[in-house]
C-alpha cells in the first residue's frame, strides 16, 4: 500500500500517493461512467444473483450456460419467434440495445447476496437484477432494489409470501409453492376421479430451511381447503444440513398410513429419502415433489428416482404440446452445449421476462423499466416459459402454471394436465422396489 | 411399538459404527498431539472420491480400494503432518486450528475444482440391496460397514496396544518429553499417528461412500461433527471411546426420532451430549472405568 508510517505510529497518505490514488481513482470513475448500464445508453445490464459454487454449483452453471444462449439470441438476432427480444440484432424496443448479464455468485448466503446486490446496484450501475433461486437471497436482493429503486425480476424462487410484501420494483414469475400445491393436489383429484386412486392422507416431510418451511405452508394451506385430503401425520422437518437417516421419519409416515408423501428437499436429502425408501421396502401410493431436487439430472440419473412425480414447468416431453419451447432448447443446447431441465428453465424465463420488460419500456430508466414490468403481459412462449406472463398489482405473475411430471428412465414426462401427456405415459400403481 | 424401537436401534447401531470409525481417526490425532483436524471430513472426502471415481470410471470394487485408501490416507496423512503439521506445533494453537481449516477448504475446493460439486452415488456396488427380518430393514452396504468398521477398530487396538508402534505412540501421549528420552523419534510417531488416524478415516470414507450421497460442501462437514461429538462423548484420546460415542450418538438419534418427534432428531442427540458433559466431562469410557 502507498502509505508512509510517521513516527508517531499512525498512517498517513504522502502526497505522492495521494496523486497516484485520486489519479487512479479518477481514471476508474471515468471507466465506470462509460461502462454504465443506464447511462450508456446501449446496453442493457442485468445483475444476476445466484448460487455459483456451494452445494447447488452445478445448477447455477446451467443456469449460466443457457442464459448465455439467450444473450447471444438477442444480441445477434434469432428466428426463435415469439420469444421477446429476439427478432433483429439487440432489444429492438431499445433501439437495438445490447444485452450483457453480470454473475454474482450469493453462496447460498442471504448476506453475501445483499451485498453482492448493493455491488451491483451501486457500483456497476445494472438497470435490472435479477435471481437468486434461494427464497432466503432473493428477499435479501430485493430488499436492496426496493431501496435502491431498481427492479427485481425472479424467474427461478418460488416461495409463496415472497409479492405478498407490498414491495414496489420486485416481480416474481414462476408459480409459487401454493400454485404448485394446488396442481398437484388437482392431479391427485383427478386421479382419484379418473383413476380411482382412493388418495386421501398425505405426509408432508420437509427440511427445516426456508424454503422446506414455506413449502410445507404451502401444502397445509391447500390441504386445508380441499376437503378430499387430509394430513397424516403431522408434518415432518429435519435438517438437511447434518441428516444421514430418513428411516425414522419413513417410520412414521408407514406408521400414518399415508398415501401420499410430499417432500421438499435438496438434492442429498432427496436421495437419502428415496434410499431409505427402497431399503424399508416401502413406497406410498403416490410420490409428489415441488422444488427443483427431483427435478435436478444427478436425481434422475438415479435408478431410485424412477416414476417420482413432480410439480414442474418443464418435461422432456413438453415439446410435442408446447413447439416453441422445443426450438428454444435446441437453440440453447446448439449454442451452449447444456440443454432445459427442471431448474434451468426458470433461468431461461427469467431472463426473457427481463428483455421483454426492456424491450417494451420507454428506455432503460428505471422507472420505465417498472411501468413495463407493471403493464406486462405477454403471451405463451414470449418470455420463453410455456405459460402467459402477467403480473398482478402484487407483481406476481398470475399466469404461472405448474403441471406435474413422472421421472421415467432419466426423463421427465407430463402427466397432468391429462390433456397435455403424451398416450400411456404415466406408470401408475408404481411397482414395488422389487418389481422395478 | 415394539419392532419400530427394535428398528431404530439395529440402524442406529450400524450408523453409530460408521460414526465411531470416522471419530476413531479424529480422535486418536486429537488424544496424541492435542490438535483438532478441523479437515477430518475433507480427509475422508479424498476416499470417498477415489472410490467413487475407481468405481465409476473402471468399475474397481469398494471393497478392492479398502487397502488402497488406508495406503493413500496413510501417506496423506504422514505427508500432512510432516511438511505442514509439524511447523506448526511450536506456535499458538490458533495457528493450528488455521491451518487445518486451510486444509479444510483446500481440500474441499481442490475436489470441487476435479470432480465437480455436484451430489454423486455409487451404483455398481455388488453388495447392494436390503433384507427384511422380524419386520426390521437393513440394507447390506450399513451391515458391511459396521462389519468393517469393528475389524477396524479391532486392528487399531492390536496396532496400539501390541505393536511397538503402538506403545510408542501411547509412550508420547502420555509425555513427550519423557518419550524423547527413551529415544523415541517423537516427530515421527506424531506423523505415524497422523498417518494411522487418516487411514482409519479412509477405510471409512471407503465404505461411507457406497451407500451414502458424496457432496463436497455437505458430506464433510455432516461426518466431522458427528465425529467430534462421539469423540467428546466417548471420551479424549481413546478409539474405544470414540467408537462407544459414535453408537450412543446413532441410537440417540434413531431411537429418539422413533419415539418422540422425528423432527427433532439432531436436537436429541445434542442434548444427551451435553447432559453426559455436564455430569462425565471425561466422557463415557471414563465414567465406566470409574465406576
Amino acid at each position: 500500500m502507498c502509505v508512509t508510517k510517521e513516527s508517531s505510529g499512525s498512517h498517513v497518505v504522502s502526497r505522492r500517493s495521494m496523486l497516484k490514488i485520486t489519479g487512479t481513482a479518477a481514471a476508474v470513475g471515468l471507466a465506470g461512467c462509460s461502462q454504465s448500464g443506464s447511462g450508456g445508453g446501449d446496453t442493457f445490464s442485468i445483475g444476476a444473483l445466484h448460487p455459483l459454487s456451494g452445494d447447488a454449483a452445478e445448477m447455477g452453471s446451467r443456469f449460466q450456460d443457457v442464459v448465455g444462449a439467450g444473450v447471444q439470441a438477442v444480441n445477434q438476432g434469432s428466428d426463435l419467434s415469439p420469444l421477446a427480444g429476439a427478432e433483429g440484432e439487440g432489444i429492438q424496443g431499445q433501439d437495438g440495445a445490447t444485452v450483457e448479464v453480470l454473475w454474482r455468485d450469493h453462496q447460498g448466503a442471504s448476506d453475501v447476496a445483499r451485498s453482492e446486490a448493493e455491488s451491483l446496484v451501486l457500483d456497476e450501475n445494472v438497470d435490472m437484477l435479477t435471481g437468486c433461486f434461494y427464497s432466503g437471497s432473493t428477499q435479501a436482493v430485493s430488499q436492496v432494489a426496493e431501496r435502491e429503486g431498481i427492479p427485481h425480476v425472479c424467474g427461478t424462487a418460488i416461495g409463496e409470501g415472497l409479492t405478498e410484501r407490498g414491495l414496489d420494483w420486485f416481480w416474481q414469475v414462476p408459480p409459487h409453492t401454493g400454485v404448485k400445491g394446488e396442481s398437484m393436489f388437482n392431479f391427485a383429484s383427478d386421479m382419484n376421479s379418473e383413476f380411482n386412486a382412493g388418495l386421501e392422507r398425505v405426509a408432508i416431510v420437509h427440511q427445516n430451511g426456508t424454503f422446506g418451511t414455506e413449502v410445507a405452508n404451502s401444502m397445509v394451506g391447500v390441504i386445508e381447503e380441499n376437503s378430499e385430503f387430509v394430513q397424516a401425520p403431522e408434518t415432518i422437518s429435519y435438517d438437511a444440513s447434518s441428516v444421514t437417516s430418513l428411516s425414522a421419519q419413513i417410520q412414521t409416515i408407514q406408521d400414518a398410513d399415508a398415501d401420499i408423501i410430499v417432500h421438499a428437499a435438496n438434492v442429498r436429502d432427496a436421495l437419502i429419502m428415496l434410499e431409505d425408501m427402497k431399503t424399508e421396502d416401502y413406497y406410498p401410493e403416490m410420490m409428489l415433489t415441488p422444488g427443483s431436487a427431483y427435478l435436478d439430472p444427478s436425481v434422475l440419473e438415479e435408478s431410485v428416482s424412477e416414476h417420482v412425480l413432480s410439480g414442474a414447468d418443464f418435461s422432456n416431453d413438453m415439446y410435442n404440446v408446447h413447439p416453441p419451447m422445443g426450438e428454444y432448447n435446441s437453440y440453447a443446447q446448439e449454442n451452449s452445449g447444456t440443454p432445459f431441465d427442471g431448474s434451468n428453465i426458470y433461468a431461461w424465463g427469467e431472463f426473457f421476462t427481463a428483455v421483454a420488460a426492456a424491450n417494451k419500456a420507454d428506455s432503460l430508466d428505471p422507472a420505465d423499466l417498472q411501468n413495463a414490468l407493471n403493464s406486462l403481459s405477454l403471451d405463451p412462449y414470449a418470455a420463453g416459459l410455456p405459460y402467459p406472463v402477467d403480473f398482478d398489482d402484487n407483481g406476481y405473475n398470475s399466469e404461472a402454471f405448474s403441471f406435474v411430471v413422472q421421472a421415467d428412465g432419466g426423463k421427465l414426462e407430463t402427466v397432468w394436465p391429462f390433456e397435455q401427456a403424451q398416450d400411456n405415459v404415466m406408470t401408475y400403481p408404481v411397482p414395488d422396489w422389487s418389481e422395478r | 411399538m415394539v419392532l419400530p424401537i427394535f428398528g431404530a436401534v439395529v440402524d442406529g447401531v450400524l450408523i453409530g459404527l460408521a460414526y465411531g470409525l470416522v471419530a476413531a481417526g479424529l480422535g486418536l490425532i486429537w488424544g496424541v498431539m492435542d490438535i483438532v483436524n478441523f479437515a477430518h471430513g475433507e480427509h475422508m472426502l479424498i476416499a470417498m472420491y477415489v472410490t467413487l471415481l475407481a468405481s465409476a470410471n473402471f468399475n474397481i470394487s469398494p471393497i478392492i480400494l479398502l487397502p488402497v485408501n488406508a495406503a493413500l490416507m496413510f501417506v496423506v496423512g504422514y505427508g500432512t503432518y510432516a511438511i505442514i503439521i509439524k511447523k506448526t506445533m511450536d506456535g499458538p494453537v490458533l495457528g493450528q486450528v488455521l491451518c487445518t481449516f486451510g486444509l479444510l477448504l483446500t481440500i474441499r475446493y481442490g475436489i470441487i475444482y476435479f470432480a465437480g460439486p455436484s451430489t454423486r452415488t455409487i451404483n455398481n456396488f455388488v453388495v447392494a440391496g436390503s433384507t427384511t427380518a422380524y419386520g426390521i430393514s437393513v440394507s447390506y452396504p450399513a451391515v458391511l460397514t459396521a462389519i468393517v468398521s469393528l475389524l477396524t477398530i479391532g486392528l487399531l487396538y492390536f496396532i496400539l496396544q501390541r505393536s511397538s508402534v503402538g506403545k510408542a505412540i501411547r509412550a508420547t501421549a502420555q509425555d513427550k518429553q519423557a518419550a524423547q528420552v527413551m529415544g523415541i523419534n517423537t516427530n515421527r510417531i506424531y506423523a505415524t499417528s497422523w498417518g494411522i488416524g487418516l487411514a482409519a478415516t479412509g477405510i471409512a470414507g471407503t465404505m461411507i461412500a457406497t451407500h451414502f450421497p458424496i457432496q463436497p460442501n455437505a458430506t464433510p462437514g455432516i461426518w466431522t461433527i458427528a465425529s467430534f461429538a462421539a469423540v467428546a462423548l466417548g471420551g479424549l484420546g481413546s478409539i474405544f471411546g470414540a467408537v462407544i460415542g459414535g453408537v450412543v450418538i446413532g441410537l440417540v438419534q434413531n431411537i429418539g426420532a422413533s419415539l418422540l418427534d422425528p423432527s427433532y432428531q439432531q436436537l436429541y442427540v445434542y442434548i444427551v451430549l451435553i447432559v453426559a458433559l455436564l455430569y462425565q466431562r471425561e466422557g463415557i469410557l471414563n465414567w465406566v472405568s470409574d465406576q
